[in-house]
């Protein structure tokens, strides 16, 4: 096991050298510069703010300018807002946790016990009811959703801001309109996973010995069940953290996500490598994460074996 | 086809057998009769635009925007006209010089707007008629409406009273109207150039920001979503599948190979992609679904190949292999059919999902190009508090026919799982 | 509480939440982006100035109203007959907020740190006006030591004497501009040039210090207890909610959260400007399309005049754009001068004779051109409806590009394009902020327009002192721009704010400044 980690670590190191190396001349490549304005630079301030960010030198030189700051653990410095992305990234992707875990929190309480009672009914009313309510999940864009969100509980009931972050009560109507989407993703595959399972020869033998329904369920049958689940998180929480930019958005939440689009937009160079950086390691780190549940949840998995 | 030597009877009887309990799930069949029912309505979009919505996606009526489901306007590339012979010619010439003017199509347009709105007939408009003029007047108080117009104090309004509010009909449409068919730019139009008296038609769903009717829009929008949900979702099963499938088979090396490379792109910066794409290729529908279907299939990739992680050691696999059945026997005959649950519940899922991403590439302004248009474009529009608040129709129809659609397609996908599932027979 | 709820659903009403969320002795404001940098030196957009206008002062402050230039740093000022040097004298009691007093010589530092290219300066170009300005900024570009004395210096720590290459007439304008704010010079060498401005270090001169920023979510200022002016201001701050979105900025609006808003969504505006919040004014600024006067068939000026008489502006302002202003002319109104008449109009029928003329008879031949515009909501629909305009009077192909602002730019300037939406707000008070980019040389230009006839025009508007005299020649040079027509203007741009009606001493102003030093709520 822990061999296999290990190389599992060494693979991502290589897995995220290529994903800068491909962001960074993918970046170069895309028409626009960071320095554009519409109202333009004077020659001589152009030349020297290009001269500052190495703009002006070969496209490869500034790559292996950013490659060796980057193995230091310096990001660089951010062209529109001035300030270092580390220091930027640290500040956002501290409301973007907050309100990726929270969605995905919300989503599995949410999804799971839905999904787990309309799989043990299956094709009864509890299941239509449980199926539909996930079926409008899934069916409202998250776009459509936050601003509803915000006429009834904030223009409406005034339980909350519209937006902005004072204080963690601003969080909340962001991680519900966000995790809304999750839960409804999850109750579905929780449902489907869960008719897998029960039909299976293992949960038929775990019947006949005489356990409780409620020991079947919980203890054998949900383990499989999750399994589709389990692989659909790492994606979908990685997902939540930065690609919740409309729900940053429309509630004004300075988080990772929008800092991401408008650097994009901004073709801030290193706050978008900065940004992709941290989200690669984090993608990559989950997945790996996932991988491992699946041992832990699936005992016919295994790494070990070479068979 | 030389698959069947290896079972010859059972393949065809577990389609046909699926079959028969597709057709006995009515929601399902419900579900698909609406798709087909929208499918038929996007195909048939120009005959709908003329013949139905009586409008064209692109054609503004600047005066008229932001109005509400109701109002009537004159259509600019379809127009009817009325055959009566009391709006003749002679009828709109007001005064009589051969000419009629934009001032003189105004007021007859005005006059039948009047008398469409004047129910009982007795020449003037009391509260609950007025009440029936769609404009939006940002009033409930119709009594107090009809106060403030009553200039000769009769207690309802009339033509002339009306006539203070251009409003009930806007100066533009008429403008437009003459404009179109003024041959020799005289500023009016002539006996011979005079097609009749237009017939101002409704605007079913109201009209968006720029007084283009949304009916016509919703049903132009359907086309383009529907088009680029399936062909994305069709991309990402075609790879995904056969990715995910081979990843999980094989396992050890290849597996984790395989799964880096969908790592890998999965963090490559997409929108930068996207964007890159659309900058040096010019912006197309087929560049959008490729863009979309190309990173769909990740997810995809990595369901199937769980699911196959999980399968190949199970005893049929095993029997299989003992036979000794191909590998791509085995993948495509055992492994993927028992996998096809959560491929297809995916398949489903994915199709809204596209449609979603479209409309967030629309929403970031690299959608479709205006005036073209897609549901998750129409829907973003109209999805902000302020514009939800105050032009409701511009989410309630894009935003309603989208969730419908939604809503089927996951209906029968729920369906076709129930009927597919080799395993269900077991019970 | 349920009626309010339908109510407020229903309405977009705000009547049921006062501005309960804000301390009454604070004034709580929307930004629209991250301010870029707090260095009044390096800085150049509207949401920086809507800070460093709080936060600095310069030698004169800009009023509340369309009034005079109010006295700044310097009490009073002196400007030679030949209108070339200026002499400012500087008040004793202007104190940085570290107790350092304001002297002359923090002008003179923060003025020559932009032309020795200590900092990259966008607005350099202002401090160009001085004399021997770009003899000595030639030295530094080629490395030399500058044998020149630049035309500012100081005669002791409270006299400030500047000298002008040539007459600027708007020069008390440009010194009233936050480029020209003096900075502290000791902390710059303590720090270095960009850490001398972070919020930890930075030392200011205004009503207000930076007491607090953080990224995309709030600007927050304090009182400044050491400024000159300290007892006459009310407001013990001023927070900055940094809120990119415009409908956004209307909830908070309504959530209570701010008290003044200055960009609402263009769709809202009808529903808007039925409150007694708002407020709307003429604003300096002009939007216009460029034609690209190097590609056929706009190379044509009859072609050019064509689409711009086929483009019914009053109907355009008052249907699809609420409470805009058609423009009469290229120049914004300002007091002061007054644009010739009668050059952009609506004549569909000239517009198809000229269109004939050029050889296109009834739109006949006519290539295919495209509108090249930024993504935008606002813009695709200004578009849509000129595009419409143009089919139907002209019957001419016109197709619609939208590009993302950065490529937009590129595109712009390496004249790829047809015809392209844009905008101008003046930097300054006086018609020359409009004019003088069409200069064949300008790099905001863009059109590919050059007409030494019009270059000789602008050069004669500088050197002219008399205001009369200057106003006919720039007339002229306006008219010449507008017959020979790079550019298309539309309409003016206009302000519209939501300002909490308990706000006081918030007044309309054509600069678009407002200075928290004269404001207060109730």
């Amino acid at each position: 096991m822990t061999r296999y980690i290990i190389s599992r670590l060494l693979q991502s190191v290589v897995v995220l050298l290529v994903i800068v190396t491909a962001s960074f001349f993918i970046m170069k490549a895309t028409p626009g510069s960071p320095l554009a304005k519409d109202r333009q630079l004077d020659e001589a301030t152009e030349q020297q703010l290009m001269e500052r960010y190495h703009l002006d030198k070969p496209a490869f030189t500034q790559y292996l300018i950013y490659l060796g700051n980057l193995a230091q653990g310096d990001l660089g410095e951010s062209i529109k807002l001035k300030s270092p992305v580390s220091q930027i990234i640290k500040e956002s992707a501290k409301y973007s946790l907050i309100i990726g875990t929270q969605a995905m929190l919300f989503a599995l309480l949410l999804g799971v016990p839905l999904g787990l009672i309309a799989g043990l009914k299956q094709n009864t009313p509890t299941d239509y009811a449980a199926m539909g309510t996930a079926l409008v999940g899934v069916s409202i864009p998250n776009f459509v959703l936050a601003p509803i969100f915000i006429l009834i509980f904030a223009a409406g009931l005034g339980w909350f801001d519209s937006g902005g972050w004072d204080s963690w009560k601003d969080s909340i109507l962001p991680s519900a309109s966000l995790g809304f989407y999750y839960a409804a993703y999850i109750a579905r595959l929780t449902r489907s996973g869960m008719l897998e399972v029960i039909r299976q020869d293992y949960i038929r033998t775990a019947r006949a010995k005489g356990l409780s329904e409620k020991t079947v369920v919980l203890r054998h049958a949900l383990r499989g069940a999750l399994l589709p689940v389990v692989s659909y998180l790492g994606p979908a929480f990685a997902a939540a953290l930065t690609g919740s930019v409309v729900i940053e958005k429309v509630y004004n939440v300075p988080g990772l996500g929008s800092h991401f689009v408008n650097g994009a937009f901004n073709r801030d160079y290193f706050l978008v490598l900065g940004v992709i950086v941290i989200y690669s390691a984090l993608l990559v780190f989950l997945n790996l994460a996932v991988d491992l549940m699946y041992t832990f949840l699936d005992p016919r998995v295994s790494y070990d074996s070479e068979s | 086809m030389t698959a069947k030597a290896d079972e010859p009877v059972k393949g065809n009887s577990l389609w046909a057998d699926a079959w028969r309990r597709l057709l006995k799930n009515r929601a399902a069949i419900v579900s698909f009769a609406i798709i087909v029912v929208i499918s038929l309505i996007a195909i048939a979009y120009p005959l709908v635009s003329r013949y139905v919505t009586h409008f064209t996606i692109h054609e503004n009526h600047n005066c008229l925007r932001y109005e509400p489901p109701g109002m009537r306007g004159v259509p600019r590339e379809y127009p009817r006209f009325f055959s009566e012979r009391r709006h003749a010619f002679a009828d709109v010439d007001t005064d009589n010089d051969g000419h009629v003017t934009v001032e003189e199509l105004s007021a007859m347009l005005r006059r039948i707007e009047f008398a469409h709105l004047d129910r009982n007939g007795n020449g003037s408009l009391n509260a609950r008629e007025l009440k029936r003029a769609p404009r939006s007047f940002l009033t409930d108080d119709y009594d107090e409406l009809v106060a403030g117009f009553d200039v000769n104090n009769s207690g309802a309004v009339d033509l002339d009273e009306a006539e203070s509010f251009v409003d009930i009909f806007p100066y533009g449409e008429a403008g437009v109207f003459v404009r179109r068919y003024d041959g020799d730019i005289s500023g009016g139009l002539s006996a011979s150039e005079f097609p009749g008296v237009p017939k101002p038609q409704r605007f079913w769903m109201g009209t968006d920001s720029l007084g283009r009717d949304v009916a016509t829009r919703v049903v132009y929008g359907a086309r383009i979503s529907l088009m680029v949900g399936l062909l994305a979702t069709l991309v990402s099963l075609l790879i995904g599948v056969t990715y995910g499938a081979v990843a999980g088979y094989f396992g050890g090396r290849v597996d984790a190979v395989m799964m880096r490379i969908v790592d890998i792109i999965y963090g490559l910066p997409y929108m930068f992609l996207v964007i890159l794409l659309m900058v040096i290729f010019g912006r197309s529908i087929f560049l959008i679904f490729v863009a979309i279907g190309a990173v769909t299939w990740l997810t995809m990739a990595r369901i199937v190949r769980g699911q196959v992680l999980s399968l190949k050691s199970l005893d049929f696999v095993q029997a299989a292999r003992s036979l000794g059945v191909s590998h791509a026997g085995i993948v495509f005959r055992h492994l993927i059919p028992n996998a096809l649950g959560p491929i297809i519940i995916y398949a489903t899922l994915t199709v809204p999902a596209v449609m979603l991403q479209e409309a967030f590439l629309s929403f970031l302004g690299l959608g479709v190009q205006a005036p073209m248009t897609s549901w998750g474009a129409l829907a973003s529009e109209g999805a902000s508090p302020g514009v939800m608040t105050n032009y409701p129709w511009l989410i309630l129809f894009p935003g309603g026919a989208f969730a419908v659609t939604l809503f089927a397609l996951n209906f029968l996908g729920d369906g076709l799982r129930d009927a597919l599932d080799p395993r269900v027979r077991k019970d | 509480m349920t009626v309010c709820a339908l109510m407020t659903i229903a309405v977009a009403s705000s009547s049921c939440r006062g501005g309960g969320g804000v301390p009454a002795d604070i004034f709580a404001m929307a930004l629209g982006s991250d301010p870029e940098t707090f260095d009044p030196g390096v800085m150049s957009g509207s949401v920086e100035g809507r800070v460093a206008y709080n936060i600095y002062e310069g030698l004169v402050s800009p009023p509340p109203d369309d009034g005079p230039p109010r006295p700044g740093v310097a009490e009073r000022w002196e400007v030679s007959p030949d209108g070339l040097t200026y002499t400012f004298y500087l008040r004793s009691n202007a104190l940085w907020s570290n107790g350092d007093p304001v002297t002359a010589d923090d002008f003179v530092y923060a003025w020559m740190r932009m032309l020795r290219h200590d900092v990259a300066a966008e607005y350099i170009n202002f401090v160009r006006y001085l004399k021997n300005a770009r003899a000595f900024e030639e030295a530094i570009i080629a490395g030399q030591e500058p044998q020149v004395e630049v035309g500012v210096r100081s005669q002791g720590p409270q006299i400030l004497v500047v000298e002008l290459e040539e007459p600027v007439p708007y020069f008390i304008d440009i010194v009233m501009f936050y480029t020209m704010f003096p900075v502290h010079r000791a902390s710059i060498e303590r720090h270095g040039q960009e850490a001398a401005f972070a919020p930890e270090n930075i030392v200011t001169n205004g009503a207000f210090r930076l007491a607090e920023y953080r990224i995309q979510n709030a600007v927050k200022l304090r009182k400044n207890e050491r400024y000159w002016d300290a007892d006459s201001v009310r407001l013990r701050g001023i927070d900055m909610l940094i809120i990119e979105n415009l409908s956004a900025q209307v909830a908070a609006f309504d959530d209570g959260r701010i008290d003044w808003t200055y960009d609402p969504p263009d769709d809202q505006l009808a529903i808007l400007a039925t409150r007694d919040e708002f407020r709307v004014a003429p604003q300096l600024g002009t939007y216009y399309y460029r034609f690209n006067v190097t590609r056929p068939p706009l190379d044509d000026v009859r072609v050019r005049r064509a689409l711009s008489l086929a483009v019914n502006r009053a109907n355009l302002c008052r249907c699809t754009l609420d409470g805009k202003m058609p423009a009469t002319a290229h120049v914004a109104p300002m007091p002061g001068y007054t644009s010739p008449t009668g050059l952009v109009e609506y004549d569909p029928r000239e517009a198809r004779r000229l269109l004939a003329e050029a050889g296109y008879p009834g739109g006949r031949g006519f290539p295919r051109i495209e509108i090249l515009y930024n993504t935008s909501e606002n813009h695709r629909t200004v578009a849509q409806a000129i595009q419409d305009m143009w089919q139907l009077e002209l019957n001419i192909d016109v197709g619609l590009n939208n590009q993302e602002w950065r490529v937009y730019l590129e595109t712009m300037n390496q004249l790829d394009y047809h015809v392209a939406r844009a905008g101008w707000i003046g930097d300054y008070v006086d018609p020359n902020t409009f004019l003088e980019m069409w200069r064949g040389d300008d790099q905001n230009n863009d059109t590919g327009f050059a007409n030494p006839e019009y270059d000789r025009l602008i050069d004669a508007g500088f050197a002219e002192t008399d205001p009369a005299a200057r106003e006919r020649i720039l007339q002229e040079a306006e008219t010449l721009l507008l017959t020979e027509m790079p550019v298309m203007p539309v309409y003016y741009y206009a302000q519209e704010h939501l300002v909490r009606t308990s706000v006081r001493g918030w007044e309309m102003n054509v600069r678009d400044v407002h200075l928290g030093k004269y404001i207060w709520k109730e």
